[in-house]
């Protein structure tokens, strides 16, 4: 069976294959959910395809209308799709797995950068290691290696290791070739941690006054599950004003930090959505490094782990409250 | 709102580096304060009568007080409001006591921080809602953990005042230290002899239950309702036919068991009974000795018993005992002192513990109460007591004074020249610490009339010279370095908590000090509760203690569980955490935070949604932290009351 009749197979066991599909032009693609067979020939899922669609699944499975849910994943985001399931959130019985082996994701910032015309491009097809765009009569090879999110390119885990099938769950895996494996680690956030923290606070303060307000961070965040009660837009808790004032956007990105602490899982979508190419993943990225720091824990690496914040122990191994 | 603002002078505490004429000026323009004033004692009853008549007077509808901690006085001033017929939540405290006056010399500052916490006080007094509490029944059985002396005296006073009483002890016998003692200061009186009627009055009380050989593994519920679970080991021996006539012992072949009671001054049998008084005086098989459970041969003690009581294949007990209160009452340890090196650290063996010493005094003891040395056994004729080991030492992280180690080491030498008259007695101590009745005249009589040798001056090596031991010491008021030769020396270990007290701690949700120490309510107006409702305190779990405090505090928790049993219902505390419904996602996070297990996620008109048990929630704010829409809130510092309190604090 090719990776097509896969998917085909699937849906006849579930009510919905959430997948990628053909976007606004050749260059993106957009989160297709495909219910009958034919929807499944307009699947996308090489480079183009960039969204985690893992942030569907906590509302869609709130439907009792759905049967069972496929999901297509690449191993990032079978980590939130992990870290979802450990936090109940969303049914093992009822979600099967789609894995494909991950070539990367395109970083669409880098490929406008690198080619301006692409706004009004005629095709974009990807053509060996190369990204072949058409546009203004004319073809720009961009060598894929060089146009990938920098989350690809650290990703330490192209391929989905047995062991990271979470418990209980239906998995079907996809032909085809992985990248090679990145280093992984916090070399990006290492970096940025070097300058002084009145560096970082006038760094902070320059890229925040660009934010619109306009959440699509928290709306592509897999772990953001309080649908629509989040603080950013209550009264009652009345945590952020409605001003536009760097202190409140920045206060926004410090409680969405803090409320993924031990759950965000490095999938990279915040920074991915931002319409500003506002980077607060950093922020997210230095939580999960104190989280690993301190528990021996990241977040979506094993379905039967009791995520650090998630739980309650009287002395923790590796805080220090009694003075000893 | 109608807000009335107090400001106390408390004397000189608050006005000396205070102005409070100035504070209540500057209340008077903050939003909603209808009155403002400064008073020269709020909590006296001048004070508080002048706030019930300002409440009247000016129409008032909430109260905020400026003046020392709420610890102590918001109890004090909810009374005040609630006389004044105001909801006793619609109060706020601004403490510019602690957190201003008593830290800061300068006036105009420190007026002005004043101001900046009454402003905060009054934005959270705006946002207040009435509360009201909720009445539940109580349970009026009490549980005691340890029957030591405290814990066999509050159990004890307990049952006399009509209180039904499970004791849990986790050694096969109650008794606890005291019962190891051979005398008692200051009065050199057996202690056996005045502990024993004690115990025998625990076993024969009808309103007792004795669970030895237990331990306490689970205390779920709160104040008037627990539910504890109570793990009784297997003694591998029927209790209920066990006689405690002590055949097995005489004939058990496995006789190098370790001897906990003695100290491990001698061995024992596999199968024993821990001393000729033990209550419950029954035989318990140690089955890391038992040749039965080692080789699966063997069996004597089944043949032997009269009663055939005796089960090998006997396995632990699960019991769950309901009650209204617990007293923690499970004593000291004697600190791990092998990390003093230069004292030999446990290797050499006529270097003992004051705890092992009292077992070679004792006429119940592996030597019959003869004083000799555990190498050869001969009588010493010289032995040296060392004071403040593993006590006032802040090097080895113990810093704080054991307090009874003084007067026992005393004790032990008077009774070493009565034992030995022809002995030599020497005490190393660094002061003598004896500030109870009758305390200081002992040690004078021990000095005087005993010819016991104190040298003033710490000892910095032990070490052997043929049979004997040299202790090298300092003579702090010769002014001289002394040498000592030894046959036998008594190490004054300090106390730390039992083992396993921090364990237990956990379980009952009470917290404890750097040495393990249950902590009290407050350190001197609070010393037998704890900050969980229900959770009392009694003897040297609590920090150390000579006999008399230990059955003082043993009697004083008791009055405190029979105070709380006075009253047929309990009041909870509504300062608790509420959900609202209609932003709860049903995400289950608090109910996975919550240590106290008072949250569930329940179907309510068609959806799931978080719930608070309202008597088990402890108010603790967890949950509150840990939900992200901030759909559970806490009553009376809710996020909104926290957000108005940091904004009328940072305004620019």
């Amino acid at each position: 069976m090719n990776n097509t009749e896969i998917m085909k197979n699937v849906l006849e066991r579930a009510s919905v294959l959430l997948a990628w599909g053909p976007g606004h032009d050749a260059l993106h693609a957009s989160p297709l959910f495909a219910r009958k067979a034919h929807d499944v020939d307009k699947v996308v899922m090489d480079v183009r395809a960039v969204q985690s669609l893992a942030a569907y699944l906590p509302p869609l499975f709130q439907s009792e209308k759905e049967g069972r849910i496929a999901v297509l994943a690449r191993p990032c985001h079978v980590r939130s799709i992990t870290a979802l399931l450990q936090e109940e959130l969303i049914p093992v019985e009822r979600l099967i797995l789609v894995v494909l082996p991950c070539q990367g994701k395109l970083d669409m910032a880098k490929v406008m950068a690198a080619c301006p015309a692409a706004e009004s491009l005629d095709a974009a097809f990807v053509d060996g290691d190369n990204l072949v765009i058409n546009a203004d009569g004319r073809q720009w090879l961009l060598r894929l290696e060089t146009m990938l999110s920098p989350a690809c390119v650290r990703c330490p885990m192209p391929e989905l290791p047995d062991a990271m099938i979470p418990e209980g769950c239906e998995c079907v895996r996809l032909d085809g070739q992985a990248r090679r494996p990145g280093e992984g680690g916090y070399a990006a956030l290492d970096a940025f941690m070097e300058k002084t923290p009145q560096e970082r606070w006038e760094f902070w303060k320059q890229e925040m006054s660009r934010c619109i307000r306009c959440y699509a961070c928290r709306n592509a965040c897999p772990m953001c599950v309080c649908r629509d009660h989040c603080v950013a837009s209550a009264r009652d808790p009345h945590w952020l004003s409605e001003l536009d004032s760097v202190t409140d956007k920045l206060l926004f990105q410090v409680i969405h930090a803090t409320h993924l602490a031990g759950r965000c899982t490095g999938c990279g979508e915040c920074t991915r959505a931002c319409p500003m190419g506002i980077p607060v993943g950093l922020l997210k990225m230095q939580m999960n490094k104190i989280v690993e720091e301190l528990f021996g824990y990241k977040a979506g690496m094993d379905s039967k782990a009791t995520p650090p914040l998630l739980t309650f122990e009287a002395i923790e191994k590796n805080i220090r409250e009694k003075g000893k | 709102m109608r807000i009335g603002v107090f400001v106390c002078h408390c004397g000189s505490n608050i006005a000396a580096t205070v102005d409070p004429a100035a504070v209540a000026m500057a209340a008077d323009s903050m939003p909603e304060v209808a009155y403002a004033t400064d008073l020269m004692y709020a909590c006296a009853e001048p004070g508080q009568k002048a706030i019930v008549e300002a409440i009247g007077e000016y129409r008032l509808t909430g109260v905020v007080v400026a003046s020392c901690s709420p610890r102590m006085h918001e109890p004090t001033f909810r009374k005040t409001v609630e006389r004044a017929g105001l909801n006793p939540y619609l109060f706020e405290m601004a403490n510019i006591r602690e957190h201003v006056s008593w830290i800061g010399k300068d006036k105009e500052a420190n007026t002005r921080k004043a101001t900046d916490l009454v402003r905060m006080a009054v934005e959270k007094l705006r946002r207040d809602a009435p509360l009201h509490s909720r009445r539940f029944p109580v349970t009026k059985r009490v549980l005691v953990i340890g029957g030591g002396i405290a814990g066999i005296q509050a159990a004890l006073d307990c049952a006399e005042g009509g209180l039904d009483v499970v004791l849990v002890e986790k050694e096969a016998t109650i008794g606890g230290k005291m019962a190891k003692l051979d005398k008692t200061f200051p009065t050199v009186d057996c202690s056996s002899c005045i502990l024993g009627p004690k115990m025998v009055d625990v076993a024969q009380h009808p309103r007792i239950t004795l669970h030895a050989l237990s331990e306490v593994e689970e205390l779920s519920g709160f104040v008037g309702n627990f539910k504890a679970k109570i793990r009784k080991k297997a003694p591998y021996v029927d209790w209920n036919l066990c006689t405690g006539c002590g055949a097995c012992l005489a004939k058990c072949p496995s006789k190098k068991a370790t001897d906990r009671f003695n100290e491990e001054t001698g061995l024992t049998t596999a199968i024993t009974i821990p001393f000729p008084q033990a209550i419950p005086k029954k035989a318990h098989i140690n089955p890391e000795f038992c040749r039965h459970f080692m080789t699966g041969k063997c069996g004597v003690c089944a043949k032997i018993c009269p009663a055939k009581a005796i089960r090998f294949e006997q396995e632990d007990e699960i019991v769950v005992e309901e009650v209204g209160a617990v007293i923690a009452a499970t004593g000291y340890d004697l600190a791990d002192w092998s990390g003093y090196d230069y004292l030999g650290g446990g290797r050499f063996p006529d270097v003992i513990t004051g705890l092992q010493y009292e077992r070679l005094l004792s006429a119940s003891g592996p030597t019959g109460g003869h004083v000799v040395r555990p190498s050869d056994g001969r009588e010493p004729k010289t032995v040296v007591f060392i004071q403040c080991v593993a006590s006032r030492d802040p090097s080895k992280g113990r810093p704080s004074c054991s307090g009874f180690c003084c007067m026992y080491t005393a004790k032990q030498a008077v009774l070493t020249r009565d034992h030995c008259p022809d002995s030599k007695v020497h005490v190393f101590y660094m002061d003598v610490r004896a500030p109870g009745k009758m305390y200081d005249e002992f040690i004078r009589r021990a000095v005087d009339e005993y010819g016991v040798d104190y040298i003033r001056g710490r000892v910095s090596q032990i070490f052997r010279k043929g049979e004997r031991y040299v202790v090298r010491g300092a003579d702090t008021l010769a002014g001289a370095q002394v040498e000592v030769e030894a046959d036998l020396v008594v190490l004054a270990v300090g106390a730390q908590a039992a083992h396993g007290a921090e364990k237990l701690a956990e379980r009952l949700h009470i917290s404890y000090d750097d040495q393990g120490f249950f902590m009290e309510g407050h350190p001197k107006l609070r010393p037998m509760e704890t900050n969980t409702a229900g959770v009392f305190l009694a003897g040297a779990c609590q920090g150390p203690k000579d006999i008399p405090s230990s059955v003082a505090q043993g009697s004083g928790a008791a009055a405190k569980a029979l105070c709380l049993f006075a009253k047929g219902v309990l009041e909870n505390d509504p300062q608790i955490a509420n959900v609202r419904p209609g932003r709860c996602v049903a995400c289950g996070k608090c109910v996975k935070t919550c240590p106290f297990g008072a949250l569930n996620i329940v179907e309510a008109r068609g959806r799931r949604t978080a719930e608070v048990v309202e008597t088990v929630c402890k108010g603790c704010g967890i949950c509150t932290a840990t939900c992200p829409q901030g759909a559970i809130q806490l009553q009376h510092s809710t996020d909104n009351q926290i957000l108005a309190e940091v904004n009328a604090l940072c305004r620019f």
